[in-house]
């Protein structure tokens, strides 16, 4: 199920319920509404019923024209009430008891109009008052028992309303909490298992993230279902798939690539190895019959050999740079800088060398790697500074950018023109001639190629028999 | 048992790096005790007496010099199996090749070679190669006894 519809579906039922809650104590407040009024009904019935009887035994009493007058109010008041409470009143057994009151009611005041009627107003004489007398003591135990009967009927009635009240009471709460527990079961229900799919789903993706992160490109997370985060899963895996092409492609493409290297490095070698084989055992076979100039043309051949050899293996070496794994560690520079100035040795013996070296940063690297960019950046200034005496080389650093340094290689040698300073790290572009100063033109373009694989970048400053500067920046370690 | 000769056997493809290899091993042992032949094939077929070479004497040669690009059987294929195999798994076998590759390097030490030697661009420098490694195998090295027939 969409994780959508879960939590809408949770929504949903926690508002149903507050609805069905609000439609409950609604028609709980409209029943005891309702009570209250039947009830109010039924004790105004008892009231004037018990105030009708004190009326009349005063009227039966005194005889006098002001109590009848009240009453017969009182008796048009019950008639009333009586309407009133039919009116309100639909229970059955209500009207039942209704109807009996009816019959009472109008019993007692027939009774009583007779009463009235036999003693008449000044209430009677002689014989007839004896008669009526005795007659009125029977007919007042009558009304007497049948007003008891209609007080204890509408007692009834208001205690069946009082009832009826608290009952709905009663079972309006008994809903109202099976209802919230109705409700709250099911969205907790919901809930938690909506909880642990998105916990399963998102502790798989970050699994499966993290292996294929750590390069398993085989690796699928395949999560069945049809929640978003299934979808997800999904489109990762989709992902992963064309990652996974990608990769093979890269890796086919990089192996041609070797292969084209490997061919190039055997089969390109070879033929130049003959040539000088051959010059070299002409020369041995004949040395007599060779005049001076068949010598030079043989040096010549062989010398060009040779370099075209230089060159195979520094394009070789270039195209490797760019190949090789990296292989990533501390590289501590004042140490790699020391090897290097020392393996440069034989070039520098003899010559008035001034070295100023500063104190540098240990950076993260492939050794191997800048050992070559070293060799490359001081070999040259070592080279190009041929002409000065003193020669002065600066190796020095300043802090870059957040985690990385800024090196440099300075020299006073012959430098360059600043409008080729773009060329200067071009596969075999050279700012001087080959007679000048040897060299294939490959240095440079190592240098730049393996300081970008390391995340850095190259630039460099010069002036016309002015000495140039070579900048790099490299990651620093701990960054 | 008349004691056999033994031989230096190169196996090299290239006429031409053969020529140059004889020429300078020439100038320090005599010619008919180096063996040349062109491929990983012919070479297996001498080290195992078969084929062409049924009836040559026995023993194994001084010193294997094998180049790794061959015509049907490869360099690696013939290192493979002569150190694979206990009757030739002592004879000592350089890789003389043109390639620098690492994937070479390491697959040859892998397989246990003796050593492993790039042919320099250079005539002097080859020639100077070829002349130590001639030196060395041939005379200053000690080989292991042939085992027994």
């Amino acid at each position: 199920m969409r994780l959508r519809k879960r939590f809408r579906a949770s929504a949903a039922i926690s508002l149903g319920a507050i609805l069905l809650l609000a439609l409950l104590l609604g028609r709980s407040y409209l029943a005891a509404r309702k009570a209250q009024a039947e009830e109010g009904v039924a004790r105004s019935l008892e009231n004037q019923i018990l105030e009708r009887a004190i009326v009349r035994d005063e009227y039966l009493f005194r005889r006098e024209a002001r109590a009848r007058q009240q009453l017969e109010m009182k008796t048009d008041r019950i008639q009333g009430l009586l309407a009133r409470a039919r009116a309100t009143f639909q229970g059955a057994r209500e009207v039942e008891v209704l109807d009996e009151m009816d019959r009472s009611f109008q019993r007692g005041n027939a009774l009583t109009a007779e009463l009235v009627a036999l003693l008449g107003p000044d209430g009677g004489t002689g014989r007839a008052r004896a008669d009526a007398l005795d007659l009125e003591g029977r007919m007042r135990t009558e009304i007497l028992r049948l007003t008891h009967e209609l007080y204890s009927r509408a007692d009834a009635l208001g205690g069946s309303a009082e009832a009826r009240a608290r009952a709905t009471g009663k079972q309006t709460a008994a809903l109202a909490i099976a209802l919230v527990a109705l409700a709250l079961a099911v969205t907790t229900v919901n809930a938690f298992q909506s909880t642990r799919l998105v916990e399963e789903r998102v502790e798989r993706l970050r699994r499966g993230a993290e292996r294929v992160a750590a390069g398993e490109l085989d690796h699928r997370i395949a999560i069945a279902g049809d929640d978003e985060l299934a979808d997800l899963g999904r489109t990762f895996d989709a992902m992963v798939v064309r990652l996974q092409a990608s990769y093979a492609s890269l890796e086919r493409s990089n192996r041609e690539l070797e292969a084209f290297s490997y061919s190039v490095s055997h089969d390109l070698r070879a033929p130049l190895r003959h040539v000088t084989g051959f010059v070299g055992l002409l020369r041995a076979h004949a040395p007599d019959s060779l005049d001076a100039k068949s010598q030079h043309y043989l040096g010549v051949i062989s010398q060009a050999a040779t370099r075209m050899g230089q060159l195979i293996d520094d394009l070789l070496t270039f195209s490797r740079m760019g190949r090789v794994e990296m292989k990533r560690g501390p590289v501590p520079l004042n140490a790699l800088v020391g090897e290097v100035v020392r393996d440069l040795g034989p070039e520098t013996a003899g010559r008035e060398m001034v070295w100023d070296i500063a104190p540098l940063p240990v950076v993260e690297g492939d050794a191997t790697m800048l050992r070559q960019v070293w060799t490359n950046l001081i070999a040259n200034a070592v080279k190009f500074s041929r002409t000065r005496t003193p020669a002065r080389i600066t190796i020095g650093a300043r802090s870059g950018g957040p985690g990385e340094v800024h090196v440099y290689v300075r020299d006073n040698g012959v430098g360059f023109d600043m409008k080729y300073a773009a060329k200067l790290f071009q596969v075999f572009q050279r700012l001087h001639s080959s007679e000048d100063f040897e060299g294939t033109g490959i240095g440079l373009a190592n240098v730049q190629r393996i300081v970008s694989r390391h995340g850095g970048r190259v630039w460099a400053e010069g002036v016309v028999d002015g000495g140039a500067t070579f900048w790099m920046s490299l990651p620093v370690r701990g960054a | 048992m008349p004691v056999e000769v033994r031989r230096i056997l190169l196996v090299e493809d290239s006429p031409n790096d053969a020529e140059l290899t004889l020429v300078e091993l020439g100038k320090h042992m005599h010619p008919d005790h180096i063996v040349h032949v062109k491929d990983g094939e012919g070479a297996l077929d001498y080290l195992h007496r078969r084929g062409r070479y049924t009836g040559r004497p026995t023993g194994n040669p001084l010193v294997v010099l094998l180049d790794l690009k061959l015509p049907k059987v490869g360099g690696l294929e013939v290192l493979r199996e002569v150190k694979g195999s206990p009757a030739l798994r002592a004879t000592p076998v350089v890789v003389l090749t043109s390639s620098r590759e690492e994937s070479d390097l390491v697959a040859s030490y892998d397989l246990g070679v003796n050593a492993y030697v790039v042919k320099p661009v250079g005539f002097e420098a080859f020639a100077r190669a070829i002349r130590s490694l001639g030196l060395f195998w041939a005379i200053l090295n000690e080989p292991p006894p042939d085992p027994d027939e």
